[in-house]
């Protein structure tokens, strides 16, 4: 019988590929018998839920920070000194 | 200016881009990176590549689409460049990592795992998902960022493994470990929220 070691390293990988028949099997009666084990596999869907529903979802919708004041002030600057290189060079490129 | 210039389908000149696309792609990085300075980089890096790059853009599809095309190649780059610095997270250093939580024979030990004690009610997904964000911080960049392109930026762990210069059991190592850590400090901070819930109560 599988320990909880190795049960724990099962549940990870049943995220990133198909586990055999064999794997299943042990790890469903492991669970079965192990409330720890159980409930760290429930656990590990839900964050993969929340991470497809909200993590994913589109930067629009985020509630992650704006770009800072600071950092705006510096990307544009830097942003239309390459413009104005560009055009000086353009001719160059090809 | 209202905020017409951050919908989707809209073609700009590039000296609009950093008003109308900024917080947008930085919202992305940072959410990816979780370190503000890093998202700032990634950001004017995209732009700058955008300008050099314009020729390529063909019209097809929108501009701010390509532009997060690119920015999620400086993503990769800026991971991969930090995982050269710090090496922390990196199985293969450290094989049994797991002591600390399993006995030795293989069972958890005593309070290694927080999540028994989590509440019946399920949180909703926007609340579990608040804490996943805060414990990508507090497990080791060098799992957290791994996990992150698997899970989020949905790459194969082919490609992560190109991309980084790991190998595959190293790949699956970290992931695994970014998955205990963010087991127990998602568990604890849901047991400590559901605690305060109730004394509020």
């Amino acid at each position: 019988m599988l320990n909880c070691k190795e049960v724990t390293r099962l549940v990870s990988e049943s995220f990133d590929r198909q586990l055999t028949l064999r794997e299943r099997f042990g790890l469903r009666l492991h669970t079965m018998m192990c409330g720890t084990c159980h409930l760290f596999r429930q656990l590990q869907e839900r964050i993969y839920e929340a991470i497809i529903l909200c993590g994913r979802r589109d930067s629009s919708e985020s509630t992650e920070p704006p770009l800072p004041d600071e950092a705006r002030t510096r990307i544009d600057s830097a942003v239309q000194t390459a413009i104005t290189n560009r055009s000086g060079t353009r001719k160059l490129d090809h | 200016m209202d905020e017409t210039g951050t919908t989707p389908d809209v073609t700009l000149e590039p000296s609009q881009w950093v008003e109308a696309y900024g917080d947008y792609l930085y919202r992305y990085a940072f959410s990816r990176l979780r370190d503000g300075n890093a998202a700032e980089e990634a950001v004017q890096e995209t732009f700058l590549a955008g300008i050099r790059f314009l020729d390529q853009f063909s019209g097809d599809g929108s501009q701010r689409a390509w532009l997060l095309g690119i920015l999620k190649r400086k993503i990769i780059d800026h991971v991969r460049q930090r995982m050269r610095y710090d090496r922390d997270g990196a199985g293969d250093t450290n094989p049994d990592f797991s002591g600390d939580l399993f006995d030795a024979k293989g069972f958890w030990k005593p309070g290694a795992a927080p999540w028994s004690n989590t509440p019946d009610s399920p949180l909703e997904a926007e609340e579990l998902w608040a804490i996943v964000r805060k414990c990508l911080e507090t497990i080791p960049k060098g799992q957290a960022d791994v996990f992150v392109l698997s899970v989020m930026e949905e790459l194969a762990g082919d490609d992560i493994c190109n991309e980084l210069e790991i190998t595959p059991s190293n790949l699956w190592v970290r992931l695994h470990r970014a998955r205990l850590g963010l087991a127990r400090c998602v568990g604890s901070k849901w047991a400590h929220s559901a605690e305060v819930s109730e004394y509020v109560e």
